[in-house]
């Protein structure tokens, strides 16, 4: 272990990857490599990229990494792909879709499955992002399912929180919107030279006026990945809200308040955990939930009873 | 034409032109009357009971259709059959029973085995062997850097160069390949597979001809030029836009037709998307939605449709299912003709023609027992002969193995000359019409194409199905769906799953020069050093200003061969106009 | 510890057109439970990189055109040079003579699946390569 962080640390992209690996399979030796590590975090910055199927997603970051690159930045790109629920397997083909992550070892790109996470996010995203930071890239794309439900999980790991969109939608615009609203900073309007580009590009327009919360209008990029236009637009887009967020001393703000949630969130897990194993194991605690069963007691006193247990027995 | 008519299916076209037409009866009316009455009693009294509940039997191929089959055929079963109508006479519409009135009388299947590996030496020295021993024409075939269009100094191209077919990278290399041989005797069908990289090869051979002093007209032969190859069954690593992949198929049509007037510029597949994986009525639906797609634009840019459809030609895959595979042909044939005729109206005979050249299927051999390969292939080209093929290839035993050797090609050979001079089945045209149960399916593969070709029709047409997906899943699915059949035994492949002895497995193959690709590398740095660089530097920017204004494509592509550009480079071209096109997702 | 699930790389070396045995070798995998990094055609040295950073298990090549003897020698040599060769299992298939399987073992590969291996057979030798990789120590 010590072996491997002295890697890390000499950046070893064998031994990012090996870390990366244990944190996803949810190593006992996580806390200990969060420990090694955390002190270096704190330097990226982080994109998040959602948006529906046939966005053509994968295309435009592919595009972006190439302009960062060209700009002197190291990328690492994280992919996720969804866990068939039947098998536990997956399919990771985004890796295929990117050119530029092929010839170039200024990009890293992991591939992530959801592992039955929900949300559109594979489980311990937030871990290996810091790692990834720690090693030293500069910035981190991460590229996600993009089903329209609530990648509310973004805003979580995300500094710059992208959403793609195509003309021609309709319906899922709609479904979107609720969700789009809150949370971009940029949208992109992706295969913009379909009919409908300027359509979409009102609605966001009109959508956007009711939205009051910060001082940052988020930005509208239309875009044609595939023709190579709009990506240095993009780009700017994704530079200008950086200096925003330093600017405005929010991207302080939010990294505070993300150090606290993190710790929320291990909390919760620390719980969920020792939950999980007291329920299983705990014999006491086995015979309340029988007579929970058997319809005997009534489900939340019961759950009182048992939380009384497992505050008592440490 | 109204705008009604306009948004016909070209099933609801046929059907509006075949449904007021006068049927002639074959049978007489009394007559079918009394062989009902004798089936019916047959049917109660003779057959058992069981067998008579599972009166339709479902075969199960390899790349087979799943169609029902009745256990027996009557003239009951095609009573509706116009003899005239349904049938013709050989070389008469609607061409069911051949394209020629006397068919392999006149004008044997062409012998073609498919030739290449290693370097242009190695397989001209193999070229000239089985022209020796009796092949009527050339079959060629390149290895995958050629093919996937990297020169061989690529590093995709590391490991692969003439493996496979033939490494050929610029114009010199075809001399090589062709050193000695007369190309204005010898017709050769030169795979080159897709749109763009006939773009870039045939004009090298174009350019050899003119610098063997040999005008463009005496040339005969073909290429495949397809679009289904490039987009739908290859795998690559990047791909053109399927609308620009059409147009560069459509110009090189274009240029071909008014160039090299005896050269067939397009050989439909077929062979490959059905290798892949999916059923022979697919296969042919796709074929014929592509054709009409070709016609569509060709008119489009103000050709008339008999310019065209007059050179067109087929590439089938040859299945193990026997008779599926005689009536689909004649089907195709038909169904062709009635398209021609009467969606396109088209003034030739000659246009209306469904001619093919057929190989049998690779996939359907086995690494187990090869030597069973050899009967399968047999029983496959039969069927081809018996169907009214024009031409013919017989893939080797060792298919499943490695790239033919010497041996196996020979005896590919040897099936089709017993074939022709020993079996006597080519004295008489269509031999099998006529026979009940082969009428009857070739109206039922008749019916399931023109079915498929709708569901095509309704995706947009055959480059929006490429480009949306369908086609690809389409083929996924069966593909999935057929090797878990062969899995589980419900599709039985002697000594593979079913009466498995694990004998012969040990087995001398084919080996190739593995030195071929240093001696082409060294080849290819010394045409890069010898050659004019600022002729091909402005070759190419031409070609690049072609591309993107719309001109054909192919002229600027033999002034690129001319200048010795070579085929990576040209390729570099097109990616860079078109830009790449990322293939929908299979999962 | 999950390290349960098994991660595999599938890749054709060089240009190869047929990807039929990939595909339907990937589609077996992912319903075994195993994540597949589908590369399709790549270079030796793509594959490489690709290997390193998702930490694959396996690396998994499909061979259609008849150059595995040289393809495959290069993706091993690799592998070695980069120190990989001993935190991950090779696996190669596809259409191979017989005579050249005890060769491509020779050379490094933990398996050769030949043209026409079951299903079964595939994921047991896929799981029992997985099996045979050690923890990696630096």
């Amino acid at each position: 272990m010590e072996m491997l962080i002295k890697r890390f640390m000499q950046k070893d992209r064998l031994a990012l990857s090996k870390l990366i690996t244990m944190v996803e399979n949810n190593s006992p030796l996580m806390l200990d490599i969060m420990e090694a590590i955390y002190p270096l975090t704190g330097k990226a910055h982080v994109l998040g990229v959602t948006g529906p199927p046939g966005a053509g997603k994968s295309t435009l970051v592919d595009k972006l990494i190439r302009t960062f690159r060209s700009e002197g930045y190291s990328v690492g790109v994280l992919c996720v792909d969804p866990s068939s629920i039947f098998s536990g397997g997956a399919f990771l083909g985004d890796r295929v879709r990117m050119e530029w992550a092929y010839r170039d070892d200024g990009v890293f790109l992991r591939s992530l499955a959801t592992r039955g996470a929900l949300g559109g996010l594979a489980p311990r995203t937030s871990e290996i992002i810091k790692i990834m930071d720690a090693f030293g890239i500069d910035v981190i794309i991460v590229e996600t399912v993009g089903v329209g439900q609530m990648e509310a999980d973004i805003m979580r790991y995300a500094d710059t929180k992208i959403v793609v969109s195509v003309p021609g939608l309709g319906d899922q615009m709609q479904a979107l919107k609720a969700g789009i609203l809150e949370i971009a900073d940029v949208f992109v309007v992706n295969k913009a030279d379909i009919n409908g580009a300027r359509d979409v590009v009102d609605d966001l327009q009109m959508m956007l006026h009711l939205r009051k919360d910060s001082d940052w209008t988020p930005e509208i990029v239309l875009t044609e990945a595939l023709n190579d236009r709009g990506i240095i637009e993009l780009y700017l887009a994704v530079q200008r809200h950086k200096d925003y967020l330093s600017k405005s001393g929010l991207r302080e703000l939010q990294t505070k308040q993300r150090r606290e949630n993190t710790c929320h969130y291990a909390m919760q897990e620390v719980l969920k955990n020792y939950m999980d194993k007291s329920l299983e194991e705990v014999e006491e605690i086995r015979n309340i939930l029988q007579t929970v069963r058997e319809g005997d007691i009534n489900p939340y006193k019961a759950a009182d009873e048992i939380m009384k247990i497992l505050l008592k027995c440490n | 034409m109204s705008n009604n008519e306009q948004k016909k299916t070209t099933a609801e076209i046929l059907n509006d032109n075949l449904k007021n037409k006068g049927k002639s009866q074959v049978y007489d009316p009394t007559y079918l009357k009394k062989v009902k009455e004798g089936l019916d009693s047959w049917k109660e009294n003779v057959v058992k009971p069981e067998v008579l509940k599972n009166w339709e039997a479902v075969p199960l191929t390899v790349l087979g259709s799943e169609i029902p089959r009745e256990m027996v055929y009557t003239p009951l079963s095609i009573a509706n059959n116009d003899y005239e109508e349904q049938l013709g006479n050989p070389g008469e519409e609607p061409f069911t029973r051949g394209i020629h009135s006397n068919m392999y009388r006149g004008r044997t299947f062409t012998q073609r085995q498919l030739v290449g590996f290693g370097g242009p030496e190695d397989t001209n020295a193999r070229i000239k062997y089985l022209l020796d021993h009796g092949a009527t024409g050339i079959n060629l075939l390149f290895d995958m850097p050629t093919i996937q269009m990297y020169d061989c100094d690529d590093p995709m191209s590391t490991g692969s160069v003439g493996s496979c077919g033939v490494s050929v990278n610029h114009v010199k290399d075809w001399e090589l390949l062709y050193e000695g041989i007369d190309i204005a005797k010898e017709t050769s069908s030169i795979v080159t597979h897709y749109p763009s990289n006939s773009a870039c090869l045939f004009p090298m051979y174009l350019v050899m001809a003119e610098q063997r002093g040999i005008p463009w007209d005496q040339l005969k032969g073909s290429i495949q030029n397809d679009m289904t190859l490039e987009e739908l069954v290859r795998n690559s690593s990047e791909y053109i836009p399927p609308k620009d992949c059409f147009r560069i198929e459509c110009d090189n049509i274009e240029f071909i037709r008014k160039n090299v007037p005896n050269w067939n510029f397009i050989t439909i597949n077929g062979y490959n998307f059905r290798e892949f994986g999916t059923s022979g009525v697919t296969e042919m639906a796709v074929a014929a939605a592509h054709g009409m797609a070709i016609m569509d634009e060709m008119l489009r840019r103000g050709y008339e449709v008999d310019w065209v459809a007059e050179r067109l030609a087929f590439f089938w895959s040859g299945g193990m299912d026997f008779f599926e595979e005689v009536s689909r042909l004649r089907a195709m044939r038909r169904l062709w003709y009635r398209i021609l005729k009467y969606k396109y109206k088209a003034k030739k005979d000659r246009s209306t023609w469904m001619r093919c050249h057929l190989q049998t299927s690779g996939i359907s051999l086995v690494r187990e027992e090869p030597y069973n390969n050899i009967i399968r292939s047999s029983y496959e080209a039969l069927a081809a002969v018996l169907g009214g093929v024009q031409s013919l290839h017989v893939d080797s035993f060792d298919e499943a193995i490695s790239v033919p050797s010497e041996k196996a090609s020979l005896i590919s050979l040897r099936t089709q000359q017993i074939i022709e001079h020993e079996t006597g089945i080519t004295s008489v045209v269509d031999p099998l019409g006529g026979s009940y149960y082969v009428e009857a399916l070739t109206n039922e593969m008749e019916e399931r194409i023109l079915a498929e070709i709708t569901e095509i029709e309704q995706q947009g047409g055959y480059v929006e199905a490429i480009a949306n997906g369908y086609l690809s899943r389409k083929i996924f699915n069966y593909m999935y769906k057929e090797q878990t059949r062969i899995e589980k035994g419900e599709i039985k492949i002697v000594g593979h799953n079913y009466q498995k002895s694990g004998e012969g497995e040990d087995f001398e193959s084919f080996r190739y020069p593995e030195e071929c690709e240093a001696r082409q590398l060294k080849s290819l740095h010394e045409h890069r050093q010898n050659r004019d660089n600022a002729k091909v530097e402005q070759a190419l920017e031409e070609l690049r200003v072609a591309c993107k204004d719309g001109k054909n494509i192919m002229e600027y592509t033999v002034n690129c061969a001319r200048a010795g550009c070579t085929v990576g480079e040209q390729w570099k071209v097109f990616k860079n106009v078109f830009g790449l096109w990322k293939k929908p997702s299979l999962f | 510890m999950e390290d349960k699930i098994i991660k595999v790389l599938m890749c054709c070396l060089g240009p190869e057109t047929h990807n039929r045995g990939i595909i339907l070798v990937s589609s077996f995998l992912k319903e075994e439970g195993m994540e597949v990094v589908y590369m399709g055609n790549t270079t030796a040295e793509n594959a490489i990189k690709a290997a390193t950073e998702e930490d694959v298990k396996i690396i998994g090549v499909s061979s259609l055109s008849g150059a595995h003897l040289r393809t495959g020698k290069r993706l091993l040599e690799l592998a070695k040079q980069k120190g990989l060769d001993k935190s991950m299992a090779f696996v190669i298939g596809g259409v191979i003579p017989p005579s050249d399987v005890k060769t491509l073992k020779e050379m490094g590969f933990h398996n050769v699946c030949v043209s026409g291996t079951k299903r079964e057979e595939l994921v047991e030798v896929m799981k029992d390569a997985a099996n045979s990789v050690g923890v990696y120590h630096f």
